[in-house]
């Protein structure tokens, strides 16, 4: 949809050959123009990385010169070691660990549970049930136990955290509850997926660990990390609700809808205050849970993906359907793939978003090792004790990715626009 | 099994219908438990602290409408921080609208390589303000590229430019005026001095970084328009330039209102630019409501005020809703001639 590609103009290729010279001048100028604007907007850009190789006393002095007079290359590996005294402490990484772990097992749990034939085979619905429940009650339980063993006596943390695991240990239980599964399979999923969340958790604790405390490695690692994990989450919990507003009936489902799009008029400030008192009383402050919890689903993107589907013709599904597929099996083997390029618009902008956001990680992040580049970044003229280059170089890192991602995905920016604006 | 449903709920017409909706209530769950916690609930409470005196750790006490009485005095902070993102509205809005326009008129242009000079104008909107801040700070020194340049270009004219220290001077543009008069305005009458220096330099930058993104908003808006009307209207003799107020301004209005309506949403809550280049000085005259309820909140001098802070947060939201919908108003009525 969308495509960029349109008709040609018939009159311009009538009139191309009768007037080379002006139409040869008009080219000319519009590269020119366009050159020129350009260059102005990415002048900063420029003056930035040319200074990420001087020295701190060459780049405040005056009249600044344009080029380094000594290419100073060795900024780059001296910023990333140096260290502003964080210590590589258990807890934070014990918390990024967690948030990854939490969502692979939600996904891990969704796929394996998920039985195309074989109903009634297996475990009867009277034990599988009870176990599968069973076992949602231990994932929550498992879940406030690591944390309580990695942070000491911190009642409310760990439970807030137990409680939060096991909801979502609930929502795929019910997922897959309501597509007549096989239940022997719905309990191997959950064991097998509990395995892999716990996998996923440590793995990336004993990364955080590796990646130390107050240095940039860490910063670096923390903030790809959420990143992704806010990207990912947002995919799959937006694509389902936005499956259920654009297919599925239901009572209230204009009224959830209409307040979902009247909720996306309140101003992020109105909510500050009061989100900031709920995540410090449940001990959330630094902790990536306060960063990925409150935000794996937005009313923004729900929308986004709903007009998407809603554009999308449903014969496919309807002989799905007639099959015997269960919803959830129409939800992931046709509606995601079919919305494959809406999807990909809200990785990239819910990437770009975490990667981008300040407000947020600044409040509810406080000690070094849970910092994010661009807290990092904001405070290094108090910590580097006023290395411009070596601040220029860490911009220039931060940077680096959200402008490779536009250049190679710049046209699922321009949809995702035009999905939420310009159509809607 | 489509008959035997009824009977237990009355609701739905059948099994697959019950089902269904089950399915779709687990599907939206987890929107539901969001919002109902960081959205609904969040916004309850706001409104309770609001009318209470509240410090985080101990039992919020009831205080009635002091919190807001207190937001509203004329002297207090949020007055001013209100006055100067007023002025921070009025300038960017239509600038970086205007100029977002001119950008992408210009980039719509179908030529080879149109896809390197996106990337060239989109960049200072897909990197982090956070970036650009910092990048900005750094030009903006005393001793760097900004007062180089237009030291350059006064020289071109024989004049003699003397650096400015943009981040720190607390100049109003109207005070500029008079002093070059002869006379002066008394920090008494604050309000008439108009934005200072600093706050037009963060003003400069933030219609750097914005405009790019709305750039992004009218291509999109742009490539929707059907080339036969531009035929159409050149048939009819139309220059480019009657073409494009008469064919593209027109068609655009929708996202010229979107543009203007998120445009003002985003200016009024400035924060990120604030925090790390001034906070809120010299003077006061960059303070701005979202950095002073951040500052409350957080309680950076003194105890945190939460009440203090929803209270000012709620007079906030309800002067955007005020301002959008104005803008509605206006933007649509002028629609009806079409």
């Amino acid at each position: 949809m969308a495509t960029l590609a349109r008709p040609v103009n018939p009159s311009r290729v009538i009139l191309a050959p009768a007037a080379p010279l002006t139409k040869v001048l008009g080219r000319v100028l519009i590269y020119g123009v366009l050159l020129l604007v350009g260059l102005i907007l990415f002048t900063p850009f420029i003056l930035a990385f040319l200074g990420t190789f001087k020295t701190n006393a060459e780049i405040i002095a005056w009249p600044p010169r344009l080029f380094p007079a000594e290419w100073r290359v060795a900024n780059w590996p001296e910023l990333l070691n140096t260290d502003v005294g964080g210590l590589p402490r258990a807890e934070g990484a014990t918390s990024l660990g967690l948030t990854a772990g939490v969502f692979a097992f939600f996904w891990t749990f969704l796929l394996g549970g998920l039985s195309s034939e074989a109903k009634g085979q297996g475990l009867p619905r009277s034990i599988g049930l009870p176990a599968a429940l069973a076992l949602v009650v231990g994932v929550g339980l498992a879940g406030a136990w690591y944390v309580g063993l990695r942070f000491g006596a911190k009642p409310v943390l760990s439970w807030s955290t137990g409680i939060a695991t096991a909801l979502f240990a609930l929502i795929g239980l019910g997922v897959l509850a309501m597509s007549r599964p096989d239940w022997g399979r719905v309990v191997a999923a959950m064991a097998g997926a509990i395995l892999v969340g716990a996998l996923v958790a440590v793995l990336f604790e004993q990364l955080a660990l590796a990646a130390g405390g107050g240095r940039f490695v860490r910063w670096l690692f923390n903030t790809a990390l959420l990143s992704v994990v806010r990207a990912i989450t947002q995919v799959i919990f937006c694509s389902m609700a936005a499956y259920a507003f654009a297919r599925l009936a239901f009572p209230g489902k204009n009224l959830v809808f209409n307040f979902m799009l009247a909720s996306m008029m309140i101003p992020g400030a109105v909510t500050l205050v009061p989100t900031y008192v709920v995540i410090a009383k449940m001990e959330w402050i630094n902790r990536a849970h306060a960063l990925i919890f409150p935000s794996i689903v937005n009313a923004f993107g729900i929308f986004m993906l709903t007009q998407f589907l809603k554009a999308v013709p449903r014969e496919l599904e309807e002989a799905a359907f007639i099959d015997g597929a269960s919803y959830f099996q129409i939800y992931k083997d046709v509606v995601l793939p079919l919305a494959r390029p809406a999807l990909l618009t809200l990785f990239i902008l819910q990437f770009q978003g975490m990667w981008n956001d300040f407000l947020a990680p600044l409040l509810y992040t406080q000690t070094p090792d849970m910092w994010v580049l661009n807290v990092a970044l904001s405070l290094f003229q108090q910590n580097y004790k006023a290395q411009w280059n070596l601040t220029l170089v860490g911009a220039m890192i931060n940077a680096i990715v959200p402008l490779t991602m536009f250049f190679f995905f710049s046209r699922y920016y321009i949809e995702g626009v035009s999905y939420a604006g310009v159509k809607g | 099994m489509a008959k035997a449903a009824p009977a237990r709920r009355g609701i739905f017409h059948s099994a697959r219908a019950r089902q269904e909706a089950l399915t779709a209530y687990l599907f939206i769950a987890p929107y539901l438990l969001v919002t109902l916690v960081f959205t609904v609930g969040v916004v309850i409470f706001a409104f309770y602290i609001s009318f209470t005196s509240f410090d985080l750790f101990t039992t919020p006490r009831w205080v009635a409408l002091d919190n807001y009485i207190k937001a509203l005095s004329l002297r207090g902070d949020f007055i001013r921080s209100l006055v100067n993102v007023l002025w921070y509205v009025v300038i960017v809005v239509p600038t970086q609208t205007a100029l977002a326009l001119a950008l992408a008129t210009l980039i719509n242009v179908k030529v080879r390589g149109a896809q390197f000079f996106r990337t060239l104008f989109y960049a200072p909107s897909v990197t982090s303000s956070v970036v650009i801040t910092m990048i900005f700070w750094w030009l903006y020194l005393k001793t760097g590229y900004l007062n180089y340049f237009l030291t350059q270009l006064w020289g071109l004219f024989g004049a003699e430019w003397t650096q400015v220290e943009w981040l720190n001077n607390p100049r109003g543009l109207i005070q500029l005026v008079a002093r070059a008069m002869g006379s002066d305005i008394p920090s008494s009458l604050w309000y008439l001095r108009g934005p200072s220096v600093t706050w037009m330099a963060i003003m400069f930058q933030n219609i750097f970084t914005t405009a790019p993104t709305f750039m992004i908003m009218f291509l999109a808006a742009l490539q929707e328009i059907p080339p036969t009307l531009y035929e159409a209207a050149s048939i009819d003799g139309a220059s480019k330039w009657q073409q494009f107020w008469r064919v593209t301004l027109p068609l655009l209005r929708p996202v010229l209102l979107l543009v203007i309506v998120l445009g003002t949403i985003g200016t009024w809550q400035v924060f990120d630019q604030v925090k790390i280049l001034t906070a809120g000085g010299p003077l006061d005259t960059t303070l701005v409501p979202v950095y002073l309820i951040y500052a409350r909140a957080l309680g950076t001098d003194g105890p945190p005020q939460m009440g203090l802070a929803a209270a000012m947060a709620f007079l906030l939201a309800i002067i955007i809703f005020l301002f959008t919908f104005l803008q509605r108003r206006f933007i649509e009525s002028g629609t009806e001639q079409y």
